[in-house]
């Protein structure tokens, strides 16, 4: 049986206990299964209270609504079950929902059923996803806007100068005989540079958005010893990297998402800087930490407070101070080991991953620089990789068309033209959907055409 | 009215056409020329392949349909050439890819010639008698009834009705039952194809009055002369010899804007009396005026109707508006002031098939061996119909045979375009060719249809196998870049068209190897054949809209598939999977594993 003809049913508030909690289901047998749970038949659209029973026993009284489809939310029969929140009478619901037929939906199976019926557009399911997926009040509400059809919005005021100068020539190719006065190269070539000033917009919020999902990239560095791995264990509360007192242990770079302080941060534990390590190992390990401190937003030299800095803590330090200033990244000095006597915080964030102490005080200078490197929430991001290398495609479509503008005066239109669908086509992949007819129609609503 | 009491006619057909404007003429010849025994019927032997409307064959995307009809072995390019009085290359500046033949021609002369390459043709009967009612057994077609109760048995029909179909002509707010102006309508086909189950709907559209030339004052207009060297439409004729007429141009006005609304009222467009959807792309004067009412001039074009009429036609003032508004309006032009309308504008409704109903060699499902050509199926133009008549009569020549049928994809032809438009998407408008509508449309060229298509054209035996040697010359010098031959082994080709082609090439590589690239790409899905048993309801994994159009459409394969309005990608991966697992049946597998690839192919 194929998955559309089944019906699904899950919890669609949060669990845990609540006012009020919501069992959906959806899909062919929603009339069937209201009528075995609240022995009536449902009038569509209307909210009815009823008593909701599961074989002989009345689970709650709950508030039932019936949608017929193809119009709701996922194109297909839903219903809505309102009862009490409490997780054993909605675990009761959904349990009595499986007994009438419906089978227990997997993640994101709602979605994907808007989706695969044609309610959503791929990057409004997409958005859908990553709201499931999304850690982090930040990242919730950029999925937020998405889902809005923010990116959809984005990627249309994107397209719209594209659509507007690719009618303008096709109408001028197809109708040479009509009164219409040729487009002035300069023309066309201004509206190429505003249509790639939009992408190249677009594209930049790319790095951020990525940022955004998958939170700023958090290095711990130091010198070897000085505790990064135990320090990111006690960040994270659980036991991730290999941890040991011989120096030099952690060969790979290690990365672990979390959410410190409201901010989702990626943390990236490395080998210890050291330029004397033995065995080719070392090295790499060394090399990867380099590669990693490139790609942070945040690092965090870990220092052992219990030891006088010698040389290669010196120039440890230096190193890292140097490389995040380059980058733009915030520094934060984390003095591990103020467990130990003789511990010492000149400045910095003093603490100890043996017994916690102060790493509340770490988490919040974390999320503070953290949250620094993602601002402007409002703005509309793209954080799909796929649709930002398709629009990275359409922004070299859209060069090449300047390109052909610039090296055939007299002949470029048709080259130029094909150029711009192509851009076009990418943005529509990026968007998740096709317009052919969209010149068309950009055509016949702008030019008088015809004789 | 088909009588009871029928006679049959003596002699049995192959194929048998149904009217004899564009598409007919070029189905009839397409099937004699193929060796079947071919019946053209007719209401009238001396409206043969009449221009209804313009007198002008060609234009943009219509052109390289006429080089493409030609390069197949079709008749258009001929006639034209035979009867050009004016003739151009539109977009010269605009880049080789795009640059389309256009010729005026003299309806006469184009009518005639027609009419002597029909009656020439070995293997074809015109016959004048007006078609009634398609003859089927039970579902598969056995020939055509005629009003008068004659039956012509065939193994296979094509209609080529153009707006004959219960054709409603309109002039102001009084209409009458006509085919064309002064013609009858087709009463009865109309009703015999609803009766086969087929789904009629209602197009409209236009045509505007004819003026008396020595009432115009030409010294009002612009004169507009054709190319000093007119390039002959066909790959076989040398050289245009008619003699060469000019055009003229003018512009409406202010009055003449203000007569039309003044006069809306009385318009059958906008009083609501016509219901039939109208072409955006060809409006009425009226449309015009009204839709855009701010601009402040309409281009308008006097051309000759031909070398003996002093008949012009005013290309760009349709109007279906009453006769008196009509003189109104034309007298509202400078130099027009006194001009005698001959003929008078109108607007005409017809009845079409929905073209979804066939397949893409143009036969309809319901119905075996039932073709449908022109603009039966929606289109307009006389390029759009004889494209679509060439091909309904090749196939109707090779179903008659029991051969597999001749079909064109998107990337080798305009006319490959057109037909996946048509049974794919259907009309809501009459459909007429544009290079927007051709992905590829820097390989599909004017300049390049010999070189795409005529390989095919010599393999259907349309063209005389004497030019294929000369032809293969002519491909391989281009082919290979560089060589050359004696212009007398190439002709009607020469060493000029091999270095034009070679530099176009050149020019356009990069360009053309993407589309072509993109082309092969789509090769598989083209190549891939959905079974014809395939039953779309039982496919729960589509989408609703997919699984309900797919099953309507039957597309024939897996590209088609992925055409179709509101078919996702998703659901051509999960008719991939279907059409693989046709191929290898494990009845105790197939379940399960159908499914888990359709949710694996869905999260993609």
């Amino acid at each position: 049986m194929s998955s559309t003809e089944e019906t699904i049913v899950a919890l669609a508030t949060p669990p845990g206990r609540s006012a009020l909690g919501v069992v959906r289901l959806s899909g062919p047998g929603c009339r069937e299964i209201s009528r075995l749970l609240l022995g009536t038949e449902l009038e569509p659209r209307r909210a009815t209270a009823r008593r909701l029973r599961r074989g002989e026993v009345i689970v709650d009284r709950v508030v039932a609504t019936y949608w017929a489809g193809p119009v709701t939310p996922t194109g297909e029969d839903l219903l809505e079950l309102a009862a009490h929140g409490s997780p054993e009478i909605l675990r009761e619901i959904v349990s009595a929902a499986i007994e009438a037929g419906a089978r227990a939906a997997a993640p994101g199976e709602f979605t994907r059923r808007a989706y695969v019926n044609g309610r959503l557009d791929l990057a409004q399911a997409r958005a859908v996803g990553d709201l499931i997926a999304a850690r982090g009040a930040a990242a919730r509400s950029a999925a937020l806007r998405r889902l809005e059809g923010g990116l959809s919005d984005a990627l249309d005021e994107v397209r719209a100068p594209i659509l507007e100068l690719l009618a303008a020539l096709e109408v001028r190719l197809d109708h040479p005989e009509e009164d219409i006065a040729p487009l002035a190269p300069s023309e066309a070539d201004a509206s190429l540079r505003d249509a790639s000033a939009g992408i190249e917009r677009l594209l930049a919020g790319y790095a951020r958005g990525r940022s955004r999902r998958e939170g700023a990239r958090v290095g711990l560095f130091g010198s070897p010893n000085a505790g990064k791995s135990s320090l990111l264990n006690a960040l994270l509360g659980r036991p991730r990297a290999i941890v040991s007192s011989m120096p030099g242990t952690t060969r790979d770079v290690l990365e672990e998402q979390a959410e410190l302080g409201g901010a989702v941060v990626t943390l990236v534990d490395t080998a210890g800087l050291r330029e004397d390590a033995e065995g080719g190992a070392e090295r790499e390990g060394v090399a990867r930490a380099e590669g990693a401190l490139e790609s942070c937003e945040v690092a965090v030299l870990v220092v052992d407070s219990a030891r006088a800095p010698d040389e290669l803590d010196d120039r440890t330090r230096d190193y890292i101070a140097a490389a995040a200033k380059r980058r733009g990244a915030a520094l934060i000095v984390a003095h591990n080991k103020s467990d130990l006597p003789g511990a010492r915080a000149e400045h910095g964030v003093s603490c100890s991953a043996l017994t916690g102490h102060g790493l509340d005080a770490l988490e919040a200078a974390i999320a503070a620089a953290a949250g620094g490197a993602a601002a402007d929430e409002g703005e509309c991001l793209l954080d799909d990789a796929r649709q930002s290398a398709a629009l990275a495609r359409a922004l070299a479509e859209l060069a090449a068309a300047r390109a052909e503008l610039a090296a055939r005066p007299g002949a470029w239109e048709d080259r130029a033209a094909d150029r711009l669908r192509r851009a076009l086509a990418l943005l529509n992949e990026a968007r998740g959907d096709g317009a052919a007819e969209a010149v068309l129609d950009e055509i016949f609503s702008k030019f008088c055409i015809g004789k | 009215m088909a009588d009871a009491a029928f006679s049959l006619y003596p002699r049995r057909y192959d194929v048998i056409v149904v009217g004899a404007g564009h598409a007919g003429v070029e189905a009839a010849l397409a099937s004699s020329r193929m060796g079947r025994k071919t019946l053209l019927l007719t209401q009238s032997l001396d409206t043969i392949a009449t221009m209804s409307c313009n007198p002008s064959i060609g234009g943009v995307g219509k052109g390289q349909m006429v080089r493409e009809l030609d390069a197949l072995g079709g008749e258009m390019a001929k006639a034209a050439d035979r009867s050009s009085y004016f003739s151009q290359t539109l977009n010269l500046s605009k880049g080789q890819a795009v640059r389309s033949p256009r010729a005026q021609c003299d309806k006469a002369a184009y009518r005639a010639g027609q009419k002597k390459v029909v009656e020439a043709a070995p293997g074809l009967d015109p016959v004048q008698d007006e078609a009634w009612d398609i003859w089927t057994d039970g579902s598969a077609v056995r020939g055509v009834i005629s009003k008068r109760g004659t039956r012509y048995e065939g193994k296979t029909v094509v209609l080529t009705t153009g707006t004959f179909l219960n054709g409603l002509a309109h002039v102001g707010l009084s209409s009458h039952a006509a085919g064309r102006s002064g013609e009858p309508p087709a009463l009865g086909v109309s009703a015999s194809l609803k009766a086969l189950g087929l789904a009629v709907g209602r197009l409209k559209t236009g045509t505007p009055p004819r003026l008396h030339a020595a009432t115009v004052d030409f010294s009002k207009f612009e004169r507009q002369d054709g190319d000093p060297v007119p390039k002959p439409f066909s790959h076989f004729t040398e050289r245009i010899a008619t003699p060469q007429l000019p055009s003229w141009v003018a512009y409406t006005n202010a009055r003449t804007h203000q007569t039309i609304r003044d006069n809306l009222a009385n318009s059958p467009l906008y009083s609501g009396k016509i219901e039939g959807v109208g072409p955006r792309y060809c409006p009425s004067i009226e449309d015009k005026v009204v839709k855009f009412p701010h601009k402040e001039r309409h281009q308008l074009f006097l051309e000759p109707e031909g070398w003996n009429t002093s008949e012009m036609y005013l290309n760009g003032m349709s109007t279906s508006l009453p006769e008196a508004a009509q003189r109104e309006l034309v007298s509202t032009i400078p130099g027009l002031e006194n001009a005698l309308l001959t003929r008078y504008g109108y607007a005409i409704e017809y009845d079409f098939c929905q073209p979804t109903q066939l397949t893409d060699s143009l036969e309809c499902r319901a119905v075996p061996g039932l073709f449908l050509a022109g603009q039966i199926n929606g289109t307009t133009g006389y390029e759009e119909a004889a494209s679509q008549g060439l091909l309904a009569g090749i196939n109707a020549a090779l179903r008659a045979a029991s051969q597999a049928p001749f079909t064109l994809r998107r990337d080798e032809a305009y006319i490959g375009v057109m037909v996946d438009d048509l049974v794919l998407r259907g009309v809501d408008e009459p459909y007429r060719m544009f290079t927007a509508r051709a992905e590829n449309r820097l390989s599909l060229r004017a300049d390049d249809a010999d070189m795409r298509l005529m390989e095919k054209g010599f393999a259907l035996g349309l063209i005389a196998p004497e030019a294929r040697e000369r032809f293969l010359r002519y491909k391989e010098l281009v082919v290979a870049g560089t060589g050359d031959k004696p212009d007398e082994e190439l002709a009607p080709w020469s060493m000029d068209k091999v270095r034009d082609q070679r530099a176009v090439r050149e020019s356009y590589g990069p360009y053309i190897a993407r589309e072509r690239a993109g082309a092969e790409r789509l090769k598989a899905a083209e190549l891939t054949e959905l079974p014809a048993a395939l039953d779309y309801t039982t496919l729960g994994a589509l989408t609703n809209e997919a699984r309900q159009k797919l099953a309507r459409l039957k597309p024939r394969t897996l590209g088609q598939a992925g055409r179709v309005p509101g078919v996702t990608p998703a659901d051509v991966q999960i008719l991939w999977v279907h059409s693989r697992r046709q191929v290898i049946p494990n009845a105790s597998n197939v379940g399960n594993a159908g499914d888990n690839s359709e949710l694996s192919v869905r999260e993609q």
